[in-house]
């Protein structure tokens, strides 16, 4: 019964021996290592992107992306380009078909 | 300087108020990062890089919430990651010692001591943090932000993104184990 005892006595001193903790603190040199670490960081990325560029094979391949899709707004372009084309020459012979046809046609017409 | 005003100073990516927030608030960060990890180094490598992360991404964050909820979110997401990371390395450290034969000897860091322990109860919270150690992250997370940081159960759950009833449970549950795994440690040794 006393050992119980004893041991509930020292569990509840250990849940109460952090009631007035203090808050620890870092080094004081703390500031000065996030600012070396945000260094490094930018340089570190700075280097991958540099290393990555530099990369024949990488360099080739985003060179053919860049002409294949050159090309592709190219093709669009000219695509599209000749459909207005067509649609406005449609147009124009819609709007004079009627108007365009020559009369002596239209008085040798018979019924 | 105010919360706004530093708001705007760290979005203008302004040192001064980098500077400020890291000094005004180093403090919060490490403790609450200490009491997760239970490890000084670990703590202040963690602790700088929630302070990098709230530089990079301080674009993304809200102006209605309080920054200080911000920071502590970070440093808790952080210290779990951390953990889990340090866990995986234990596993993968533990199936290459059953494959390797050479006897390593396994390092065994020690009971954790927080230095802001008064000296008379030293003994007593070295247990208690061991005890810590074994509770879930979600309890050991809420006892730590309770305990160390004095926060009340709103602060809690809005930095755990949980209501303040569940934060109360996770409280009594922690409390709970913390008392069974204490009382096992001490059965043990008497």
């Amino acid at each position: 019964m006393n050992k119980e005892l004893l041991i509930e006595k020292k569990v509840e001193e250990a849940m109460d021996s952090i009631n007035f903790i203090h808050r620890a603190h870092p080094s004081p040199y703390f500031f000065t290592r996030v600012l070396s670490k945000l260094e490094n960081r930018k340089e570190t990325l700075l280097d991958k992107w540099n290393s990555l560029l530099l990369k024949p094979s990488l360099a080739m391949a985003v060179l053919g992306i860049i002409i294949l899709l050159n090309a592709m707004v190219i093709y669009y372009n000219f695509s599209q380009s000749k459909i207005s084309n067509d649609q406005s020459n449609l147009a124009i012979s819609d709007e004079y078909s009627q108007s365009a046809t020559p009369s002596f046609y239209l008085e040798n017409i018979k019924p | 300087m105010t919360e706004k005003e530093l708001t705007e100073g760290l979005k203008n990516k302004e040192p001064d108020a980098f500077r400020f927030l890291v000094e005004s608030s180093k403090g919060l960060v490490y403790n609450t990062v200490l009491g997760i990890l239970l490890n000084p180094e670990d703590a202040e490598d963690v602790a700088q890089e929630v302070f990098i992360q709230v530089y990079e991404s301080i674009g993304s964050f809200k102006s209605e919430a309080k920054i200080t909820t911000w920071l502590y979110r970070i440093a808790v997401t952080k210290s779990m990651d951390h953990l889990r990371k340090k866990k995986r390395k234990k596993r993968f450290a533990f199936m290459e010692s059953l494959f390797n034969q050479n006897d390593e000897l396994h390092h065994d860091p020690g009971h954790f001591i927080h230095p802001g322990v008064q000296l008379e109860h030293k003994e007593a919270a070295a247990d208690l943090f061991k005890a810590i150690e074994s509770l879930s992250e979600n309890q050991r997370t809420a006892f730590v932000l309770n305990k160390l940081e004095s926060l009340s159960y709103q602060e809690i759950s809005e930095i755990m993104g949980i209501t303040v009833s569940a934060t109360d449970s996770l409280l009594h549950r922690a409390k709970n184990n913390l008392r069974k795994l204490l009382k096992y440690q001490y059965g043990q040794n008497n």
